[in-house]
């Protein structure tokens, strides 16, 4: 694994502008940065990250059981009690789910630690798994990358073929796509998602979140008053629960993506469960809920992270008592969990995470996040990749 | 290779919501093949009866027309055609009332319970115009419309659900059963923090 520099495309604003990728740079700040790029041999992608990411998948999948029989385990994930049983419902219908992506650290050399599983609203797909095999495939095509170069990343291929596989289970429904407004970043991913469910074949709506209705046959419905059946949301469980229409949910049939089990494979908790299931796992850091913090090395470091949180707000980083990085928002009132601290590594100043794509139950792709903080937070850059022996 | 082999995509990025797949909605309709089917339902007679003339009008306007019995018949079947003014139609094999949703599951439960009164009270108030069925040669078991478009198996007499471009008729039927009862309850959440992942 290492940082190579590179001539950027003299046209990638024009083509990102055309296609409508309009986040490419946010708030003044270069988002997608073509600068350099990292290059992995073949056995760093498939034996340190794509074997891991399947097998971490697995292990989540195993866990849900356990925290769905167990009434504790629901409390300690701070899931409102009026939810248990439509989570556990849609566990038990193994209500089909779409998309997660690992958080790894990862330097080339030491097995890829988990940092955060982000299984129910990840974003920067469009950039992994559209934008950057363009780049590289222009890259290639003027000569300016060895013709055999290759990438970690059938993501786009398998989220076709995963909807090709959902639409079997709702043949007559209109799938709806629903984000929040003012978020440009969130409408694109949505837009590119909903374009490979066109590819696939279904049939598809756009509402925004805030424009969902409830009509007189009490259906959730849009602002056409088209009633909503089938829906991917990119909006977090734990906002839905929280909201005005939570409660109208379990009187719902609707099918979601992602399903309600999901919601407990994005919370933070289930870092915790990981180490106690699989204690030492080479992929896993320690982790402990509140309790038992004490077990953390505080010479190592501890990161504080809050149960539900999102792109690293209120993450807290200690080493020997001393506060090394922070970072606010409004996230934390719902309980931290502890995590042993693990510096990104360092690549010309800049942090590294790596995010590891899991379409349907297998590992698709990778894509990288870039941060002069160690705190890898929605205004990193994105980065691409390569694989050459 | 680790990546994916092409990636053509027709891609939504910036357009305007509502684009594509807005134009076919499903909707319910009641599929009989003539008034004796139709009255077994628990409709009454001279409801049915109404109907049926209703979508025997609209069969002398709509229907295709051939100018021989023959070329008819290639598509119909034989004797399933009739003159009527010097032109050769199909027969009408059925007829199609389209009705709401609401409509469909009120007239469902009186049948359930029996209420053969409620039942037959639906089919006078809530019809948004009736349609001449046919059945062609090549495909005997399913009911078509005038515009030769499949709306549903034969088997499926009494309720079922069709496409609203089958039976083309005004939207706006159905929008009257879906009114708003409430907007905006969800996205108060964000508006707070910043999140995604």
């Amino acid at each position: 694994m290492i940082r190579i520099p590179i001539q950027p495309r003299s046209d990638w604003q024009a083509q990102a502008n055309a296609l409508g990728f309009k986040f490419h740079t946010m708030h003044g700040a270069p988002y997608w940065d073509e600068s350099a790029y990292y290059q992995f041999t073949l056995s760093q992608i498939e034996q340190d990250i794509e074997q891991p990411t399947q097998e971490l998948h697995d292990m989540l999948l195993h866990l849900i059981n356990k925290v769905c029989n167990d009434d504790e385990l629901m409390r300690r994930f701070a899931v409102p009690q009026a939810y248990w049983n439509m989570i556990r419902r849609s566990w038990l219908r193994r209500d089909p789910h779409l998309y997660g992506r690992f958080d790894f650290c990862y330097d080339g050399v030491s097995p890829a630690k988990l940092l955060e599983a982000n299984y129910d609203t990840p974003t920067s797909l469009f950039e992994s798994a559209y934008w950057q095999w363009m780049w590289l495939e222009q890259q290639v095509n003027t000569g300016k990358l060895p013709t055999h170069s290759d990438q970690f990343n059938s993501i786009q291929e398998q989220l076709i073929a995963r909807f090709l596989h959902i639409h079997k289970f709702n043949r007559t429904r209109t799938l709806h796509f629903s984000c929040c407004k003012n978020t440009e970043e969130d409408k694109g991913t949505v837009d590119y998602i909903r374009s490979c469910a066109l590819e696939a074949g279904i049939r598809s709506r756009f509402t925004f979140i805030e424009d969902i209705g409830i009509n007189t046959d009490n259906q959730f419905m849009d602002l056409e008053d088209n009633p909503i059946e089938w829906c991917f949301k990119l909006y977090p469980w734990e906002f839905m629960f929280d909201d005005e229409y939570g409660q109208s949910l379990n009187q719902m049939s609707v099918q979601w993506l992602e399903p309600p089990w999901k919601s407990l494979l994005s919370n933070k908790a289930i870092l915790p469960l990981l180490w106690q299931h699989f204690p030492n796992h080479p992929n896993l850091l320690p982790a402990y809920f509140s309790d038992q913090k004490h077990m953390l090395d505080k010479n190592i470091g501890v990161v504080k992270k809050p149960i539900f949180s999102r792109e690293g707000a209120n993450i807290e980083i200690m080493k020997a008592d001393k506060l090394i990085a922070k970072s606010s928002g409004g996230y934390g009132d719902e309980g931290y969990i502890y995590q042993a601290f693990k510096p990104l590594p360092k690549f010309a100043n800049e942090h590294i995470v790596i995010g590891s794509w899991v379409i349907g139950d297998q590992p698709a792709g990778i894509g990288l996040r870039a941060d002069p903080s160690l705190i890898t937070q929605d205004l990193s850059r994105f980065v691409p990749h390569i694989i050459l022996n | 290779m680790k990546r994916s082999k092409q990636i053509k995509l027709t891609l939504m990025m910036g357009t305007t919501a509502g684009l594509i797949g807005c134009s076919d909605s499903d909707e319910s309709a009641l599929l009989f093949k003539d008034v004796d089917e139709c009255s077994s339902f628990g409709v009454e007679t001279a409801s049915c009866l109404f109907h049926y003339e209703q979508a025997k009008d609209q069969h002398l306007s709509e229907a295709p027309r051939y100018a021989t019995e023959q070329l008819c018949e290639s598509d119909f079947g034989y004797e399933r055609c009739e003159n009527n003014g010097g032109l050769w139609r199909p027969v009408m094999a059925g007829f199609m009332v389209a009705l709401l949703a609401e409509a469909v599951d009120e007239g469902l439960d009186a049948m359930k319970k029996r209420k053969k009164r409620k039942a037959a009270f639906l089919s006078g108030k809530y019809y948004s115009g009736a349609k001449p069925l046919y059945r062609s040669k090549d495909d005997f078991f399913k009911y078509r419309n005038a515009q030769n478009s499949v709306v549903a198996s034969v088997n499926s007499a009494g309720t079922t659900s069709v496409k609203s471009t089958a039976i083309n008729y005004k939207p706006k039927v159905s929008k009257t059963v879906t009114r708003a009862k409430s907007r905006g309850g969800f996205g108060r959440s964000a508006s707070s923090r910043s999140w995604g992942g």
